[in-house]
This record gives C-alpha cells, structure tokens and sequence, in this order.
C-alpha cells in the first residue's frame, strides 16, 4: 500500500524531575493512505507524544518523520507551520473550537488561513454530511459535546489534509454519543478519501480501524 | 515575463536618461549665468577703465573661449560615462533575463522529466520536490512541483490498489481452496475405509452418517464461501431502503431460534416500538444471523443471548449480549478478518470457517454502519453494531 507518513527511529525524552521520562524510545512505523489506523495504548505509553511527533506539532529528538516522503524536521518552524496548516487536520479531544466564532467561521478558519479560497459548496456538503448544516450560525457554547466534536471533524474535513491526525476524539464524551461520532469520523474519512490516525485507549473504538499499531513505553510492540 | 522584462529594461532607461538631460541642463544653465555674468564684468570694466578696453576686452574674450572649451569637454565626458552607463544597465539585464529564462527552461524541463517519469510509470520519482530552496522565492513553481508530486501519489494509490485487488482475488482462491481441502481430505478417507475394509453393517452406517455430515458441512462451507466471494467481488450491490429494523430484527432471530432451542439458549429481544433505518433488508438479515449465530455457537446451554436495539441521535445501536465464552485480549483485533478462527474456539467448535464476522462487518460498513466486540468484565461478549437512521440525511 501507498505510504503517507512514515516514522523512523524516532526519540523523544522528556525530564521530570530526576526522572528521564522515555515518551517516544526508537519507534518505526508507517502510515497508510486512505486508511483508518488507530494506535493504541495505555495512558503514559507515549502514544500522545507519537501523535504530536507525527503532525509536526513537536521536535523529536533524533529520527525522522516523513510526511509525503519528506522530513518535516528538516523544516524550518515558519515552513513547518505551514506544512501543518495545509497538509495536516487535527481532532482533539477538547474540540479547541474558537468560542468567538460560528460553526461556519470554526470550520472556514484554517483555510482562511492557508490563504486558500473556501469552497462554500463543498463545505455545505460537509455540513449536512455531518448533520449539522441547521446550526451553522450556532456559536459554540450552545452546542453539546458530540456537536462541538462533529464541527471539529467537519473543520478537520474541510481544508482537504493529507491525514487527519485525532487525539482521543471521544475521550469527553458518554458512550451513546461517542458511538454515534465515531461511525460518523470512521464514514467520513472514507467518504471523503482521507486517511486518519487516531489514538484511543479503547480497545473497542480501535476494532474500528483497518490497522491497529500498539504502543508500550515508547514503543511499538505489535501492529495489527 | 519576457514583456515584463523588456518594459522594466524600457522604463529604467527613460528614468536615467531624464536625470542625465536634466543634470545636463542644469549645468548649461550654469554655465550660460556665468558667462553672462562675465559679459557683465566686461563691461562694467570696459566703462570704468575705457583706455584698457583692447586688453580687456581680450582677455575676457580669451576666458570666455577657454570656459565654452571645458564646457564641451564636460558635456562630452559627461555624455559619454552616461552613455556607457546605460549600455552596461542594458546588457546587465539582458543577462539576467537570459538567465531567469534558462532558469525558467531549465524547471519546465524538469517538468518534462517528471511527466516522462510518470508515462514510464515511475510514479514515485519526486526529484523535482529537492529542488525547493531555488523555487521558493517563487510560489508558482513550488505550487507546480507540489502539483505533480500529488499527482505522481495518486496515480500511485491507483496501481496499487489495482494489485492489492488482484492479490486480495489470488488470496480469496487459495483461502476458498484451503478451506475446502479438509472436509475433502476427510470425506474421501471415510469413502475409502468404506470401500476396501471387511466392515459389519453398522460400521458402515456408522461411516455413511459421518460422511453424510462431512457432505453437509461442505454444502454448508460451500454456501458461506459463496456469499462471500460475491460479496467480495462486488457482485451483489447493496441496496440500502429505509425500512423498519424490527423486521429485520425478527427475521434473523426467528432463523436462529431452532439451532438457540436445540441448546437452550433463549434469545431476548428488547426494543420498543420500530426504529426506521437505512439498511438492505436480506443482507442486513444475514450480517444478524452470522452475528447471531456466533453468539450461540459460542454459549454454553441455559444461556441467555439478548438483543437490544436502541435509537441514537443519527444511528441505530443494535448490542447483541451472550454469556458465552468470550473473546480474548489478543484476539479482539484479528475477529472481523477474513477466515479468522480464535484459538480456543476453534478447538471447541469444528463448524465454522472464520467467515461469518468477516461477513457481517463487509456488510454492515457498507451500508454506512459499524460493529465491534466489547469484552465484558465477567464472562461474554457484546457485539455492537450500528447503521444510520433512515432521517433526513
């Protein structure tokens, strides 16, 4: 298959107090295109700092990352801000929605940006794909949680990624409604062609992707 | 470009040339009071002092000519560096036009090369892409690189897909093959033994009950390997209606009441009132009776399997909850793949070949849906499934 990101002998330590705190220890692994690829782990296993390593949201301390065959490392943090506007879509956990703006404005954000012209069409479709085409004018303190996480996917959808990268997505949310948000992000990004990486500590969520990557300490211990 | 240049090289000129005239002007201007102001001295001197006016009138006519001397020198020395000067401006422009052109062919060759990389079918080739430092000043050029190494990405995406198509088909010949070696294997043996050894009579019915079994599990195995290599193969398209999941519910159920009966499982089924949901009603059926089946093939007898259906806000959850064995950690990502058997179900159970999962989760993400395999704290296993309500979207 097609390789998107790849990762290779990366580290990243991290010192607390007297400890050395081993986040990311020689870790290799490549992401597929179009495919859903969840990496599971433990809480302090290090699979958050995987993630932000991933999308150019950290600096490793030695190893590569290639995002399109490129090391983004190389980068200088101008470029690699702009790399990471254009090329990679995040979903948090806590949604970081900027409360001050409509859902519309939420989601036409980074591709205002980029300096990008917004497809209003294709955003509509985004919108009602996503159910929420009524609250488009809504701000984001009247909406619930699986609403505020479903104009983050919709924001992460609309500036066309090369790879969603989602921490925990459903991480605030019950289990009805993180349910209902997960089959929505699961079809999406098939819909849509995208290909996301998502880091749960759900085993039950991760039954969901197409490539399961299992991380220890730091590590890589199996990929499914 | 070439225009552009052309007028810039036009435009610098024009202002060099004004400057000059006007520098030029300003000095015959000077030079023009000057003599005047001789002319003025000359006479003035000429009245006061009328018996030297030969002497005067010579020296002054001698000093005008040396001053109209230097002024041409200056006007043609001046002119000249001017001269010079815009003939250097020019051919310095020229050049670094030239060189922005070649700068310019040299990258639309580099274009050439990618694309005739790409008609070799070299798609992944990006040499263009190390080329950035020198096309970043221009936004065109990187966009253009940008352009074809995405371009070069999807084409590779294309290819393969097509051969992980092919492979997956190669695969699906070998599994079907595999699978259907065993029941073979052991039918003939049975034939065999039947044939040539002395047997008394009920040895040979025994043999015959048992090669009717393995006849059936065939017939059975042949059935599955069916469904899923029409299903595989994208020979039966789904046909998701809005339709009512009660029905759809009872229909499966009622097909496996007579194998939960025979272990006395009860099947309960909570759900009040119908929900409308987008689904094929036949293929959902099936994706539930697989489902379904396993939770029963799995339970021990006097168990309970129960169905609950509930509405969420754009899905359907339907949880199907048995006390049966249960599946373990390491095993909960490999269930849903194709002829996927657990370790220690497959040693309890000899029916099955790993397809009915497989099945149920081809159909269900098909239509939109999901399923996954909670593993409860005590013995047992939910299965979750969900497929979007039949609402206005």
């Amino acid at each position: 298959m097609s390789i998107i990101a790849e990762i290779k002998d990366l580290v990243k330590y991290y010192q607390m107090g007297e400890t050395v705190v081993k986040a990311v220890d020689h870790t290799s692994l490549s992401i597929e295109r179009g495919k859903f690829t969840a990496i599971v782990g433990r809480s302090g296993s290090g699979k958050s700092t995987l993630l932000h390593l991933l999308g150019g949201l950290d600096r490793p301390d030695s190893g590569q990352v290639l995002l399109e065959g490129k090391n983004i490392y190389e980068l200088k943090e101008e470029a690699l801000a702009q790399l990471r506007r254009k090329k990679i879509g995040f979903i948090f956990q806590d949604f970081n929605l900027i409360p001050s703006l409509n859902v519309w404005e939420n989601i036409v954000l980074p591709i205002g940006l980029d300096g990008r012209k917004v497809d209003e069409a294709e955003i509509l479709h985004i919108l009602e794909r996503i159910g929420l085409l009524e609250k488009r004018e809504a701000m984001p303190n009247t909406l619930s949680g699986g609403q505020k996480q479903r104009v983050a996917i919709a924001r992460a959808l609309a500036a066309a990624p090369a790879m969603i990268l989602a921490d925990e997505p459903t991480g605030n949310l019950d289990s009805q409604t993180e349910l209902e948000v997960m089959s929505l992000l699961k079809n999406c990004v098939k819909e849509f062609g995208q290909t996301l990486v998502m880091i749960t500590h759900d085993e039950t969520i991760a039954q969901m992707a197409d490539v399961v990557i299992m991380v220890e300490d730091g590590k890589v211990v199996k990929q499914l | 470009m070439d225009r552009r240049g052309r007028k810039k090289i036009t435009y610098y000129m024009i202002c060099i040339l004004i400057t000059g005239g006007l520098f030029l002007s300003a000095c015959g201007v000077h030079m023009l009071h000057l003599l005047h102001l001789m002319q003025q001295q000359e006479t003035e001197l000429v009245t006061l002092y009328p018996e030297l006016s030969r002497e005067l009138v010579e020296n002054a006519e001698y000093y005008r000519a040396q001053m109209w001397k230097s002024g041409a020198l200056f006007l043609m020395g001046s002119s000249l560096v001017l001269g010079l000067f815009l003939i250097g401006l020019f051919l310095f422009l020229k050049k670094r036009r030239q060189l922005e052109m070649e700068d310019t062919r040299l990258l639309l060759e580099e274009v050439c090369e990618q694309l005739e990389q790409f008609q070799k079918g070299n798609f992944k080739r990006s040499r263009f892409w190390t080329e950035q430092d020198r096309m970043e000043e221009d936004g065109v050029w990187l966009r253009i690189s940008e352009l074809l190494r995405e371009l070069g990405m999807f084409y590779e995406g294309l290819r393969e897909q097509l051969v992980q198509e092919e492979n997956s088909t190669k695969a699906l010949i070998t599994d079907i093959s595999h699978q259907l070696k065993t029941p073979l294997a052991s039918l003939r043996l049975s034939y065999e033994l039947t044939k040539t050894e002395n047997l008394t009579k009920e040895e040979q019915q025994e043999f015959m009950e048992k090669e009717e079994q393995e006849i059936i599990r065939l017939e059975l195995l042949l059935e599955e390997l069916m469904q899923l290599s029409r299903l595989e193969n994208h020979m039966i398209r789904l046909n998701p209606v809005p339709a009512g999941i009660r029905n759809t519910i009872s229909g499966a159920v009622s097909q496996m009441l007579r194998k939960a009966q025979g272990k006395q499982i009860e099947l309960q089924v909570e759900l009040s009132g119908d929900i409308m949901v987008m689904h094929d009603v036949k293929w959902t059926t099936e994706a539930l009776i697989n489902v379904l089946d396993n939770a029963v093939k799995y339970s021990g007898t006097g168990t309970t399997v129960q169905i609950r259906v509930t509405r969420l806000t754009s899905n359907v959850r339907i949880e199907m909850e048995d006390e049966g064995m249960g599946i373990p950690e390491e095993e909960l990502y490999h269930i849903f793949e194709r002829f996927y058997r657990g370790k220690v179900a497959g040693q309890q159970v000899k029916e099955g070949a790993g397809v009915g999962l497989y099945l149920a989760r081809t159909i269900l993400e098909r239509q939109g849906g999901t399923i996954m395999a909670k593993r409860k704290l005590t013995q047992g296993t939910v299965m979750v499934m969900t497929l979007p309500l039949a609402g206005d979207t």
